[in-house]
Order: C-alpha cells, then sequence, then structure tokens
C-alpha cells in the first residue's frame, strides 16, 4: 500500500508541476508551450503502445490509429460540423473500435509476425486515407480545422471558445488534461486484476488458458485501450495543428513511439511518457540537428539497446525492475 | 474413502476418444469414466498418447472422434478457459510458470476463475473487486501454506529453487479451484523422500474433495497411491483396473510392466 | 495482360532475392531485419555510383555492391546483434536496434548520396517479343541474373558444407551447437549473405527502377509481406511470396491506381492472415 502512496504522491506532483508551475513559467512563449503540447500528445499514443507491451506485443501499428483518429476527428468536425468536444470521444471510440475488428485477426499473431502486420497496418492506413476520395481529401488532408470550440452544459460554459482565449494556453491545458487522464487509466489498469492478467499473457498463454483466463478477451482489452489512446492523440494533432495529412503519421513514427517507451523503460508507465517528452524538447532546443534527428534517433536505438536496454527510469530506480536485461529475459523460442 | 462405483455418477467420462496427429493415431478410442473423489492414474510408455489425453480432455486441442463428458455435459469445442471454468485444471511442465511474477502474485493470477467483479468493475475498483482482492489474498496464503510456499512468497519465479517449481505449479491450478486436477508427471525426478512427500500432498489435495488424475511413470507411487489405473500402449489402453488387478494383467505385463520389474518393486 | 504477366514475373524474380535474404537471417538469429530495404537502397547506390561516377562496367558495380553489403551486414552482425543478442534474447531488444539499424542505413544513405532520385540507363538494348509482351532486353538480363543468383544460392544451401550448416542452425539451433558447428561464425556468414543478396536485388532493379534514400522502409515493409504470406525463415515460402506479390503489383500497377493496388494487397494479406497465421508453408505455431 505504501507503494501505492507514493506512486500517487508522484502524481499529483507532476500534476501540480505541469498544471501551474509549467504554465506560469512559459506563459509568455506560445512557443515553448506549443512544444510541451505536442510532447504530451505523442506521450498519450505511446502510452497505447506501451500498453500492448505489457501482453506480450510489439505494436508497430500505432500510427495507423493516430491516423485513424486524426483523421475521424477532422471528418466530424469539417464534413458533418459536429463539435470538437463530441468528436474527440469519436475519434478514440472508432479507432478502439477498428482495433477490436482487426485484433480479433492479427492479435493471434506473436513476436515478429506481430511487429511485421502491425507495420503493414501502418502503411495500409495511411494508403487507405490516400485513397479516402473527398472523404479524408487525399494526399492533401484536411486543412483549416477550426479550433476548439465552446463546451458548455446547461448554458453553464465548462470550456471556453479556443479562438476566444488564448490559444496556445488552450491547447496546452487540454493536452495536460488529456495526459493526465491517460496516466491515471493506464495506471488504474494495470494495479487492477487486468494488470496481472496482461502480464500472464506476455509470460505464458497457455497456462493462462489453463487457469480460465479467456485470452482473446483480454488480449483484445489491452489493444483496444491502445487504439484509443492512439486515436485520442490523433485527435488532438489534428485540432492543434488544425491539419491532418496521411503522412502525418507513418511508419517510422510507429517505431519513434516504441523508441519512447524503450527510452524511458518498458516496465514504468512512466516510461514513454519520459521518452517521448525527452526526445522531442531535446529536438526543439537542438535546432541546428534538426536535420540529423533521424540519425541522432538511429544511434539513440542503438545505444539504448547496447547500454541501457532497461530504459533511463532504471537508472534511477535500480531496485524496481530488476537490473540487467537478464532479468526480463524470456526464452528464443517463446514466439 | 473409496468411492461406490455403482452407485456414485461419474464425474468424467471419456468415450470412444480418438486422436489422430497425421498418419499417427496417439490416442485410439479410449473410453473410461472417472469418479469423483477418485485418484485415477494413466499410466504407459512413452509415447503412449498419456499427455495428449490430458490435452484433449483439457479442451487444448480438439478430439478427431470421441467424446469427453464433466458432470454430464461435454467439453468438446469449448476453448480451454472455458474448460478451466467447468472446473477441468491441469498443470504444466516445470518451465511454463510465469517468469517475472513472484509466487504470490503468480497464485493470485491464478485466481482469476474466482474474482467476481468484471473487468470495468476491477478497472473501477468497486466494492467487489475490493473483495475479491482481498478473498484473493487469503486464499493465496492458505494455498501456499498448504504447499509449503510461504517463504518464497516474495521470490519471482525464474529463481525460485528447482524443487519449489513443481509445488508452484500445483499452487496454480488450485487457486483455479478445480474438481477435476490433472497432473501431468508430478513426481518425475523426485527422490524418493520427495515422492512421499509429494504423494501426501495429492492425497490431502484429494481429501478436500478434488479429484486427482495422475500421468506418472513412477510405478512404485502409483501403486501405493492409485484407486484406479488405466494403462495406454500405442494410443489404445489395454487395461483398467485397481493397483492390485492391474499388476496380475498379462496384457500391461506383457506390453508395459514387464520391461520395469525392477521400478515395479514387486 | 501479357505485360503485367512479363512485369511480374521480372519483378517477383528479384523480389525473391530480398525476401530470401531476409528470411535467411531471421531464420538464422530470429532477427527482424528492418534494414533490409535500405540494403536494398544502399545497392542501388552503389551500383549508380560505380557505373556512372567511376564509368566501370555493370557487372563490375554489381560485385561492388554485393561484396559493400555483405561487408555492411558483417558489421552489424558482429558489432551490434552479437553483443545484443548474447545479452538477451527478447525479441524487443533485437527488435529496436533493427529498427536502429535502418534508421541509420537510411541517414547515412541520405549524407553520403543526398536526396535525389538515381537510375541508371539499361545496360543492354533491344526488345523481345513473346507472346504478344514486350521485353526489353535490360529487363530479360536482370531476369536471368537473378534466376541464375537464386539457383546459385540454392544449390549452395543445399550441397556445401556451408549451406548445409546454415540450413541445420535454422532448423535447431541447440543442436546443432551440439554437434560443435560454430553457429557465431555461421550467423556472420548468414547475416552477410542475406545482406549481400538484398545489395544484389539493389543492384538489378536500379536499371528498371530508380532508387531513392527514403524508399528503404517501404521496400522493407513489402519484404515482410513476401516473407509472412510464404511463411518465415521458410526458403521455398520465401520464393512464392515473392511471386505473389511481384505478380500482384504488376497486375495492380496495369489496372488500378497504384497506391489502390496496394491498400488491396495489405487488405489480402490481413484476411490471409487472419486464416492462416504460419504463412502458406510455415510450420503452425502458437
Ligand atoms: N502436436 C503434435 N503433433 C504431432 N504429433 C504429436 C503431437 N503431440 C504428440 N504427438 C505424438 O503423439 C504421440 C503421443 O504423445 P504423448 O506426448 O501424448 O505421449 P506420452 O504418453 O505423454 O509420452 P511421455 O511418457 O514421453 O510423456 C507421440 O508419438 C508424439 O510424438
Ligand atoms: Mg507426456
Amino acid at each position: 500500500m505504501n507503494d501505492t502512496k507514493s506512486k500517487l504522491l508522484a502524481y499529483v506532483a507532476f500534476a501540480v508541476l505541469y498544471l501551474v508551475v509549467v504554465p506560469l513559467v512559459f506563459s509568455g512563449s506560445p512557443y515553448a508551450l506549443g512544444v510541451f503540447s505536442m510532447s504530451a500528445a505523442l506521450s498519450v499514443i505511446a502510452l497505447g503502445v506501451w500498453v500492448t507491451f505489457t501482453i506480450g506485443r510489439i505494436n508497430l501499428g500505432q500510427a495507423a490509429f493516430a491516423l485513424i483518429g486524426g483523421f475521424v476527428a477532422a471528418i466530424c468536425i469539417t464534413r458533418l460540423g459536429l463539435s470538437f468536444w463530441i468528436a474527440l470521444p469519436v475519434a478514440g471510440l472508432v479507432s478502439a473500435g477498428v482495433g477490436v475488428l482487426l485484433g480479433l485477426g492479427i492479435l493471434r499473431l506473436r513476436g515478429v509476425y506481430f511487429a511485421m502486420i502491425t507495420i503493414s497496418l501502418s502503411e495500409a492506413v495511411r494508403l487507405a486515407i490516400l485513397n479516402g476520395g473527398s472523404l479524408t481529401g487525399g494526399a492533401t488532408g484536411i486543412t483549416g480545422i477550426p479550433v476548439p470550440g465552446e463546451l458548455s452544459l446547461f448554458g453553464l460554459v465548462l470550456i471556453p471558445d479556443f479562438a476566444s482565449v488564448n490559444t496556445h494556453r488552450a491547447f496546452y491545458f487540454l493536452s495536460a488534461f488529456l495526459l493526465l487522464a491517460s496516466i491515471l487509466l493506464v495506471w488504474r489498469l494495470m494495479a487492477s486484476r487486468l494488470g496481472r492478467v496482461f502480464a500472464s499473457l506476455q509470460q505464458g498463454q497457455e497456462l493462462s488458458q489453463s487457469l480460465g483466463i479467456n485470452i482473446t478477451k483480454y488480449r483484445l482489452i489491452a489493444f483496444s485501450v491502445s487504439c484509443f489512446l492512439g486515436g485520442i492523440g490523433g485527435a488532438f494533432f489534428a485540432a492543434m495543428q488544425q491539419s491532418i495529412y496521411p503522412g502525418s503519421f507513418v511508419v517510422a513514427d510507429s517505431i519513434s513511439f516504441t523508441l519512447y517507451c524503450f527510452l524511458g523503460g518498458l516496465a514504468y508507465v512512466a516510461g514513454p511518457i519520459v521518452g517521448a517528452f525527452l526526445l522531442t524538447i531535446a529536438f526543439q532546443l537542438l535546432h541546428e540537428f534538426q536535420q540529423y534527428q533521424q540519425l541522432v534517433y538511429a544511434l539513440l536505438m542503438i545505444g539504448i539497446m547496447m547500454w541501457l536496454p532497461n530504459g533511463l527510469l532504471s537508472l534511477r530506480l535500480p531496485t524496481f525492475g530488476g537490473r540487467g536485461s537478464a532479468s526480463r529475459e524470456v526464452t528464443r523460442n517463446e514466439a | 474413502m473409496k468411492p461406490d462405483r455403482n452407485s456414485t455418477p461419474s464425474l468424467l467420462d471419456v468415450k470412444g476418444l480418438t486422436r489422430r496427429f497425421g498418419g499417427l493415431v496417439a490416442v485410439n478410442d479410449v473410453s473410461f469414466s472417472v469418479k469423483p473423489g477418485e485418484i485415477f492414474t494413466v499410466i504407459g510408455p512413452n509415447g503412449a498418447g498419456k499427455s495428449t489425453m490430458f490435452k484433449l480432455i483439457g479442451a487444448f486441442i480438439r478430439p478427431t472422434s470421441g467424446d469427453v463428458v464433466f458432470e454430464g455435459k461435454s467439453l468438446v469445442g469449448l476453448a480451454p478457459h472455458q474448460a478451466a471454468a467447468r472446473g477441468v485444471v491441469r498443470t504444466f511442465q516445470e518451465t511454463t510458470i510465469y517468469r517475472e511474477m513472484t509466487t504470490m502474485e503468480t497464485v493470485r493470477t491464478a485466481f482469476h476463475l474466482q474474482c467476481r467483479a468484471t473487468s470495468l468493475g476491477a478497472f473501477f475498483n468497486t466494492r467487489q473487486a475490493r473483495a475479491d482482492e482481498a478473498e484473493a489474498n487469503r486464499a493465496a496464503e492458505e494455498i501456499l501454506e498448504l504447499l509449503q510456499l510461504q517463504h518464497v512468497r516474495h521470490e519471482q519465479a525464474k529463481n525460485l529453487p528447482h524443487g519449489y517449481l513443481r509445488a508452484l505449479g500445483i499452487a496454480m491450478a488450485l487457486a483455479a479451484r478445480p474438481k477435476l486436477l490433472m497432473l501431468d508427471e508430478p513426481f518425475a525426478g523426485m527422490n524418493p523422500e520427495e515422492t512421499d512427500a509429494a504423494v501426501q500432498m495429492v492425497r490431502r489435495i484429494r481429501d478436500q474433495g478434488i479429484t486427482v488424475m495422475l500421468v506418472e511413470h513412477d510405478m512404485h507411487a502409483v501403486m501405493r497411491i492409485s484407486d484406479r489405473i488405466a494403462v495406454l500402449n500405442f494410443g489404445r489402453k489395454i487395461a483398467e483396473g485397481t493397483p492390485q488387478e492391474i499388476q496380475n494383467d498379462q496384457n500391461v505385463i506383457d506390453a508395459y510392466l514387464g520391461q520395469e520389474d525392477e521400478e515395479l518393486g514387486i | 495482360m501479357e505485360q503485367a504477366l512479363v512485369n511480374g514475373l521480372v519483378l517477383g524474380m528479384n523480389y525473391a532475392l530480398i525476401a530470401l535474404g531476409l528470411t535467411m537471417i531471421f531464420s538464422l538469429m530470429n532477427v527482424l531485419n528492418f534494414a533490409h530495404g535500405q540494403m536494398y537502397v544502399l545497392g542501388g547506390f552503389i551500383t549508380y555510383y560505380v557505373c556512372t561516377s567511376l564509368g566501370l562496367p555493370y557487372f563490375v558495380a554489381i560485385l561492388a555492391s554485393i561484396a559493400g553489403l555483405a561487408v555492411v551486414g558483417l558489421v552489424f552482425e558482429l558489432f551490434l546483434f552479437r553483443p545484443v543478442l548474447q545479452r538477451s534474447a527478447r525479441e524487443e531488444s533485437s527488435m529496436l536496434l533493427a529498427a536502429g539499424t535502418a534508421t541509420l542505413l537510411e541517414s547515412l544513405i541520405l549524407l553520403f548520396f543526398g536526396e535525389k532520385q538515381r537510375g541508371i540507363p539499361p545496360v543492354v538494348s533491344g526488345v523481345f517479343e513473346v507472346g504478344g509482351a514486350f521485353i526489353p532486353a535490360s529487363r530479360a538480363l536482370v531476369f536471368v541474373i537473378a534466376l541464375a543468383s537464386i539457383i546459385a544460392f540454392m544449390l549452395f544451401m543445399r550441397y556445401t558444407r556451408p549451406g548445409r550448416a546454415l540450413r541445420a542452425i535454422a532448423q535447431d539451433r541447440e543442436v546443432t551447437a551440439l554437434q560443435g558447428v560454430n553457429i557465431q561464425r555461421y550467423s556472420a556468414l548468414g547475416f552477410m549473405i542475406g545482406a549481400g543478396l538484398a545489395g544484389l536485388a539493389g543492384s538489378l532493379l536500379i536499371t528498371v527502377l530508380s532508387v531513392n534514400s527514403g524508399m528503404g522502409t517501404s521496400i522493407s515493409v513489402k519484404a515482410f509481406i513476401m516473407v509472412m504470406l510464404g511463411g518465415a525463415g521458410v526458403i521455398p515460402g520465401a520464393i512464392i511470396g515473392a511471386f505473389v506479390l511481384g505478380l500482384a503489383e504488376a497486375f495492380g500497377y496495369a489496372f488500378i491506381p497504384s497506391s489502390m493496388t496496394y491498400l488491396i494487397i495489405f487488405v489480402g494479406l490481413i484476411v490471409f492472415l487472419i486464416i492462416r497465421p504460419q504463412g502458406v508453408m510455415g510450420k503452425p505455431w502458437g
């Protein structure tokens, strides 16, 4: 229980820092707030990838679900005239729904097979959107998406029209809310019986079946949560950029999300968030290196695998997940 | 303790069970019944089809023909987790464990079937979910005590000394609250003292009201522990009966026991 | 119609080179070589550079590209995959590492060869006509070289000592190691051959389709499709997958818009894998 308390404390501290301190410090810099908002959105998406890791699947298809979320939101807003506040959950749910449908088939695949099929999925969705005709706008995507409007309930204004306030700050707070809510969601999931079941799927599917665990159901739950987070992140991205293209999320992004998880550390819920913030912010600071971003990402991926297989957080908490990759080793033939 | 074979309805009826792998008939038209509260053992030479029989009963693989009837209902066509939910649970080899879970976590995971809260309820930590957790903790402690695993409760399975792994496997199976527990070679690799302890253990499990099916090569233990024995050879059942009957069965002696007189200890 | 068939066969033959390399590395080390497409692209660029900047004959360029990629494969295996695999056999580790090598190779290609689209003119001129389809001599040449290479590869795998050792390792690593085969050396050799095949495919196809530094990922994805179709780690499966994809692509491009072709291929693939997760020739598992 003590462990839970200290984690809760860390969460509250982070929330205060993120909701109060950061916006105060950077209130004069819309640019910095934008970077934070983007990091938060990428964290939400990467958190989804992390959830699929917990059931022992390497998900390289998250770009597909971010794209689906982004386009569903954009279509809801521009084509159907819906409010952003409806489009956002719809985007998440549609992504999750597509995830369930696809997952019914592809979640039976494991290891490299799952990685290969999800990579193909990233490509397939991009192509589908490219061929979406006037609905998706083809190669030019959907642009000129209006910023989120007012959200009111029985005449009570809950959220003001983004256009009427400091838009950058409004997006910042929206992203902060989404991030904090996503962390809470995943954290609760992992702390409950479901988290244990997910871990059991990663470590021995057949054994879990023999103990009466409906592996299909729990794999689907994990995957749909992952896709939901991808869709929400994508929808936020579309709203903030006010545009979305088939090229907004591609295979390379799917791989980056995985990199975020590894950089932070696969054993920690905070892992993908640390990874996403660190890399996104680092590249904003190192402007002149922008053209070498690919190269740096590549060296990072290789470097992590060579020297820091359990991620940055394992440095701070050496007792938490065990040290050295041997502690999480699985046998070669398990897949 | 001995069940009256004529009056009690059987718990498990295996009827004409057959399973082919390509040209090989691993289990060939096998029928038998297991009564509630029995310890029923399947013996036979290597490759006779014993493990395949367990997989068929546990619904891990489907029979080519024949039926498995448990408490009057067929298990054929169910998913393994559904068979487990009906009360048919099997143990695995020692290497099949949740490597990174502690003993306690493993047993609590295995308590899955006893959890009454829905997935959504577990997520929102409803009153039912909290009650489940408390009950899981209590039951897990009980099982750990029964199997003398208390002092390794916070040890990750992959770090457990070899001797504990089999107990962990049984602990998992017990946590699923089986009506029929299937143990595949539970005494393999044990020295006589360990086997004695394990035999006592299996008896205690049976005394809790759990029917036990065994596959075992240690004839000495088999003859001591079993209420009834079925003998498989090349997928076919060649004999069934009490240990006494099996030891005197000419078919069995010819096909199997004859070669293993020393092991038999007779 | 006939034209699409001919194009599909030429494409399939070259794709087979790519898929064979990928499946070989996978079966030996259980590593999914993400960098395979980038290796192909590098092969194309080496060929371009040797032919146009150095003005050397095409066949020299082919040899240079095979050799260059074999070295890249060796370096990857020795300095990256070997230490990581030794420490942890977790699939995630080798997967991220492989993705890293792909990105690394891609940025290095961009750095050294620039972002321009590069192709080389057909090496031989002339056109054959076979049953109503026109086959440019250059495509015929590419087809023949690819076919000869595949036959040579199969013969190597079947009849030479190293070939048999490689197949034995792919079958059962532990048992082969117990028989005293030096697994590490053969893993390196397998990686070199796999990369070399990708380089060869790049050399051959650059006479038909030009390359650019950014197309590696899409080639890798194609290679994944072929391997998934045929069954990972199975040599005949890779060849089947390659021809299915080559033909599907050629027929698709002939009759429907290009991005639609791949969309249909992807949808078909997913449906196929739902029905048969292990591919046409893969062993059932799970
Ligand atoms: N999945 C399978 N595919 C093909 N053949 C199989 C499969 N499973 C088992 N077999 C074959 O079926 C036969 C029976 O195997 P099984 O494992 O049931 O024997 P067993 O009686 O448990 O033997 P042991 O005493 O060695 O454990 C063997 O010949 C085995 O090779
Ligand atoms: Mg057996």
